[in-house]
C-alpha cells in the first residue's frame, strides 16, 4: 500500500505539471475577460532586447496567468477558497453582505476631494451667466454596507462637511436612498428605483418630472455588473431595467464625439464589456438631449459620473434641454466651446466614491 | 524565475522532464543548462556572475589543490576569496557605503546604481565554502568543469537557499539515483512549501501591507503586524527552502533542512539553532571558528560574538536596520550565555515562549523597517507612544478577516500539524488514510497553489533580495 501511495502522490505531481502545460498548449488563446472587463495578454514577441532587458519574460509570465486553462474557475476557486475556508472578509478588495458585493472604498481622502471640488468651484467661478447653481452627492454602497457589517468605510460626514464647501446648493437624496436601490454584482443603482431621487432633485432645482405612470419598464436579464468579475465569486446574473417614456423615446439625444444622433436607451450596449452601458451609452464626454415634449425653455447642464447616465433620462421631462457632462473624458477649459452656461442651471450629481478620485476630474 | 509562478511550474517543470529521460552522465549537462536558464529568465545580464563564479572558483580550487600546504595555495584562496567577496561588495553594499560616506564626511561622490543580482548572496557563500574546503583539505577539487559549474548553478537552491556546500552534494553531483522514495518525498515537501508560500506567506505579506495603508493603527495592530511580518518571513523563506528541498529530492539531491520550528524555541540561542541553519552553520565553520570560537577569553569570544553577529546582519542587507538586527541578536545570545542563561533554564517551556516571543517579535518589526526613522516609528508603535489608541475599528475588521489564517500560521509553525499527521499514520487505519489523503493534499496544494497565482498578483519572495 506504501509503494502504491508513492506512485500515486508522483503521478498526480506529474500529470498535473505536464497535463496543465499540454491544456496551455492545445487551447486557443482568448483575447478578452469578460468577468474582469479587460484584453488578455498575448504571447508577446521574442526579440533579443525584450530578452535581454528581461521585459521578454515578464509578458510571458502575464501571457501564460492570463492564457492559463480554465482560468475563470481556478479564479473561482481561489475566491471561494479565500472567502469561505480561510474566512477573509474580502476577495481583491470585494466583499459580499447580504448578495450585494461592493468595493472596499476607504479611507476619505481629503486632498483627492479637495481637487474635486476646487474643479466644481472653477467651473461655477467661470461661469457668471449662470443660472442657479446645485450639488447632490449620491452614497455609494459602502455606506449602507460597510460599518454596520464591520467593515471599514469612509468618513461620510467628513466628506458631506468637505463638500459645503461647492459653492452651490446641496440637495440631499441620501435619506431616499437604500441598499436595494443597488444592482447586487454592480456600484450602481438601478433606474427604476430611483425615479423618487430624480423627483426630488427636480423639486429642489424648481421643476417636476414625469411620474411612474409615464414611464414603462424594459428588461434584459444576464446582467453582470463590475464587481461580479472582480470578485470572481458565482452570484447569480440580474436584471437591467430601462424606463422608457415618450420623452425618453422623442429625445434628440447628440454626442460631442458622434456625427449621427443616439438613442436614449440602446441595447446593442448591452453586449459590451459593461452592459450598463445600455444607458446613454456609457462613457461619454458630452452629450446633449432636447425634449421636443417640454416647452418650458429651461436647460440643466449635469456634471456627472456613470450614475448619471440613468438617472439623467428621468429628469429630462423637467426641461426642455439637459446637457449632460463628463468632466473625466473631457477638460472643463473646453466646455465654452460646447456649452451655453447663459441662464442654464447646473447640478454637479457624483457619487462619493468619485471624490476619492478627485484628480480624475480635468 | 520563481517557484511559485506559472512559468516555473506549467512551462519549466514539465520540460524538465527530459531530465529523466536522458542517459545518466547527461543529466548533470541537463541541470546545468536548466539552471543556467532558471537564472537567465531572473538576471539576463548577471548570469555572467555565476559563469565567472564558476570559472574562478574551478581554477582557483585545482590551484590550491596541487599546491597544497604552500604559500601559493594561501595566496589562491585570497585571491578567490576575494573575487567572491568582491562581487558580493560591489553589488550589495558598495551604494551603502557610498552613501555613508557621503552622509558622514558630506561628501557627493555619486552612487553606482547597479541592480543587487538575485540570489547573489547566497551562491558567492555557497562557492567561497567550496574552496575554503578544499584549501581544508575537506573536499577534493572538482576536475569536470561542467560538474563544478553544476554545483554553483544549481537552480532549486541558487536564489534563496539553502546554504548548500559542495561536500553536502560531493557525491550525488557524481552518482545519483532517481527513486520512487525520493520522488515521493520530493512531491510532498514541493506541495508542503508552495502551500506554505502561496497559501500563508502571500497572505501575511498582504496583512502587513494592510497595516501599512492603516488609517487607524493601535497598539494591537502593531503586534499583530509584528507576529504577521514574523509567520510572512517564516513561511515565505521557509516555504522556498521546503521547495528547493523537494526539487533536489526530485532530481536525486539530499539538501540540508534549513528551519526546524525556530517559533517553539526557548531561548534566543535555540532560535538560531532552528533558523536559517545553513546560514548559521556556515557563519559558525567559516567565521566564528577560525576566529577562535568560544575556545578564548570572554573579551575575545564577546568580540567574535560581535563580528558574527553584526555580519549576519548586514548579510541580510545593505542598511542599518539589518545591522542593528544581527547586534540586537548578537547582544541577546551574549546576554543569554553570561547573564540570564541559567535563570532561563529554571523556567518552565510557556514562561521560556514568553520570554522568547515578543523578542523575536521586536527583531522582525526592526528586520522590515527599512527606510528612515520607520524603526523608532514602528517600535513607538509596539509601545503606545505617541498618545496611540490601544484598538481602534480598523484593527478589529483586519483582525476579524485573518483571524483563521493567523491560526492557521501560528499552529503551521509549531510540529503540532507533524505530530497529529504521524499519529494518523501511525494508527491502524493510517495506511488507508494516507493512500487518499497524501495524493489529494499534494494535488490540492497545486490547484489552490495555482488558483492564487493565477487570481493573484502579491507574490514576492523576501528572501530573493538577500
Amino acid at each position: 500500500m506504501e509503494k502504491i501511495k508513492k506512485i500515486l502522490v508522483v503521478a498526480v505531481l506529474a500529470l498535473t505539471l505536464v497535463g496543465i502545460f499540454a491544456l496551455h498548449v492545445a487551447l486557443p488563446d482568448g483575447t478578452v475577460s469578460d468577468a474582469e472587463r479587460r484584453p488578455l495578454a498575448q504571447l508577446p514577441e521574442l526579440t533579443a532586447d525584450g530578452v535581454f532587458s528581461g521585459d521578454y519574460f515578464e509578458e510571458l509570465e502575464e501571457y501564460l496567468l492570463d492564457q492559463f486553462p480554465l482560468r475563470e474557475s481556478f479564479r473561482r476557486l481561489k475566491a471561494n477558497f479565500q472567502t469561505k475556508v480561510l474566512g477573509l472578509k474580502a476577495n481583491n478588495g470585494i466583499y459580499l453582505v447580504d448578495g450585494h458585493l461592493s468595493k472596499l472604498e476607504y479611507p476619505l481622502k481629503a486632498s483627492q476631494a479637495k481637487l474635486a471640488i476646487d474643479r466644481f468651484n472653477a467651473i461655477i467661478d467661470s461661469h457668471p451667466q449662470l443660472g442657479k447653481v446645485y450639488y447632490s452627492l449620491i452614497p455609494d454602497k459602502n455606506y449602507f454596507m460597510a460599518a454596520a457589517n464591520g467593515y471599514p468605510a469612509m468618513d461620510y460626514a467628513a466628506l458631506l462637511a468637505q463638500a459645503a464647501g461647492i459653492r452651490a446648493e446641496y440637495i440631499d437624496i441620501f435619506p431616499l436612498l437604500e441598499l436595494d436601490d443597488y444592482y447586487r454584482t454592480d456600484s450602481h443603482w438601478r433606474q427604476e428605483k430611483v425615479l423618487d431621487v430624480a423627483q426630488q432633485l427636480a423639486a429642489a432645482m424648481g421643476t417636476a418630472v414625469d411620474g411612474m405612470d409615464k414611464y414603462t419598464a424594459e428588461s434584459r436579464d444576464g446582467f453582470r455588473g463590475v464587481y461580479y468579475g472582480q470578485s470572481a465569486l458565482n452570484l447569480p446574473a440580474e436584471t437591467l431595467t430601462i424606463l422608457k417614456s415618450d420623452v425618453t423615446q422623442s429625445a434628440i439625444v447628440k454626442s460631442a464625439e458622434h456625427a449621427a444622433n443616439m438613442p436614449v436607451y440602446n441595447w446593442d450596449d448591452f453586449a459590451n464589456t459593461d452592459p450598463y452601458d445600455v444607458y446613454l451609452s456609457g462613457a461619454e464626454a458630452l452629450i446633449t438631449m432636447d425634449n421636443p415634449l417640454q416647452t418650458n425653455g429651461r436647460h440643466l447642464i449635469l456634471f456627472r459620473d456613470s450614475f448619471g447616465s440613468s438617472i439623467s433620462p428621468l429628469l429630462l421631462s423637467g426641461y426642455s434641454k439637459v446637457t449632460v457632462v463628463d468632466i473625466r473624458y473631457m477638460s472643463s477649459s473646453l466646455l465654452d466651446q460646447y456649452v451655453d452656461f447663459t441662464d442654464a442651471d447646473v447640478l454637479f450629481l457624483y457619487c462619493t466614491s468619485m471624490f476619492n478620485a478627485g484628480a480624475t476630474l480635468k | 524565475m520563481l517557484f511559485s509562478s506559472i512559468s516555473f511550474l506549467y512551462l519549466f517543470l514539465p520540460v524538465l522532464i527530459v531530465y529523466y529521460v536522458v542517459p545518466k552522465n547527461w543529466r548533470n549537462h541537463v541541470l546545468l543548462i536548466a539552471s543556467l536558464f532558471f537564472y537567465f529568465v531572473g538576471e539576463p545580464v548577471y548570469v555572467l556572475l555565476l559563469v565567472i563564479s564558476s570559472l574562478s572558483d574551478f581554477f582557483h580550487s585545482l590551484y590550491i589543490e596541487e599546491h597544497r600546504g604552500t604559500r601559493g595555495a594561501k595566496i589562491a584562496l585570497t585571491s578567490s576569496i576575494a573575487i567572491n567577496l568582491g562581487m558580493l561588495g560591489f553589488f550589495k553594499y558598495a551604494d551603502f557605503f557610498i552613501g555613508a560616506v557621503n552622509g558622514l564626511l558630506g561628501t557627493a561622490i555619486p552612487l553606482t546604481g547597479v541592480e543587487l543580482p538575485i540570489g547573489i548572496s547566497f551562491f558567492t557563500f555557497q562557492t567561497m565554502s567550496y574552496t575554503i574546503d578544499v584549501y581544508r583539505g575537506e573536499a577534493k577539487a572538482e576536475r569536470n568543469l561542467a560538474t563544478m559549474a553544476t554545483f554553483v548553478c544549481l537552480f532549486p537552491q541558487l536564489v534563496a537557499g539553502p546554504i548548500v556546500r559542495y561536500v553536502d552534494v560531493d557525491r550525488e553531483l557524481h552518482e545519483r539515483s532517481i527513486t520512487l522514495d525520493g520522488l515521493y518525498r520530493g512531491a510532498v515537501r514541493f506541495a508542503v512549501g508552495l502551500g506554505k508560500k502561496v497559501l500563508i506567506a502571500n497572505a501575511m505579506g498582504e496583512f502587513c501591507a494592510a497595516f501599512r495603508g492603516a488609517t487607524e493603527p493601535s497598539v494591537v495592530f502593531y503586534w499583530v503586524y509584528a507576529a504577521a511580518y514574523a509567520l510572512q518571513i517564516y513561511f515565505d523563506f521557509s516555504g522556498y527552502s521546503d521547495m528547493a528541498i523537494g526539487l533536489g529530492r526530485l532530481l536525486g539531491f539530499d539538501f540540508p533542512e534549513n528551519f526546524n520550528y525556530p517559533f517553539i524555541s526557548g531561548t534566543i540561542t535555540e532560535f538560531w539553532r532552528r533558523w536559517h541553519m545553513t546560514l548559521g552553520g556556515w557563519f559558525r565553520d567559516y567565521l566564528y571558528i577560525p576566529l577562535g570560537g568560544n575556545r578564548v577569553s570572554r573579551g575575545r569570544w564577546i568580540f567574535n560574538t560581535a563580528i558574527v553577529w553584526a555580519a549576519t546582519g548586514f548579510w541580510h542587507g545593505a542598511a542599518w536596520n539589518f545591522l542593528l538586527w544581527g547586534v540586537y541578536f548578537g547582544v541577546l545570545l551574549v546576554c543569554e550565555k553570561l547573564v540570564w542563561g541559567n535563570w532561563l533554564k529554571k523556567l518552565n517551556g510557556f514562561w521560556r515562549r514568553v520570554y522568547t516571543l515578543p523578542i523575536l517579535l521586536i527583531s522582525f518589526v526592526i528586520f522590515n523597517a527599512v527606510g528612515d526613522g520607520l524603526l523608532l516609528h514602528d517600535l513607538k508603535g509596539l509601545f503606545g507612544f505617541g498618545g496611540l489608541p490601544f484598538w481602534s475599528f480598523e484593527t478589529g475588521y483586519f483582525l476579524r478577516s485573518y483571524a483563521v489564517l493567523l491560526l492557521c500560521a501560528a499552529v503551521g509553525a509549531t510540529p503540532l500539524p507533524k505530530k497529529i499527521w504521524e499519529r494518523v499514520r501511525a494508527s491502524r487505519a493510517g495506511g488507508y488514510v494516507g493512500l487518499i489523503a497524501e495524493p489529494l493534499f499534494v494535488l490540492l496544494m497545486l490547484l489552490i497553489g495555482t488558483a492564487y497565482l493565477v487570481d493573484g498578483s502579491f507574490n514576492p519572495f523576501l528572501y530573493f533580495r538577500f
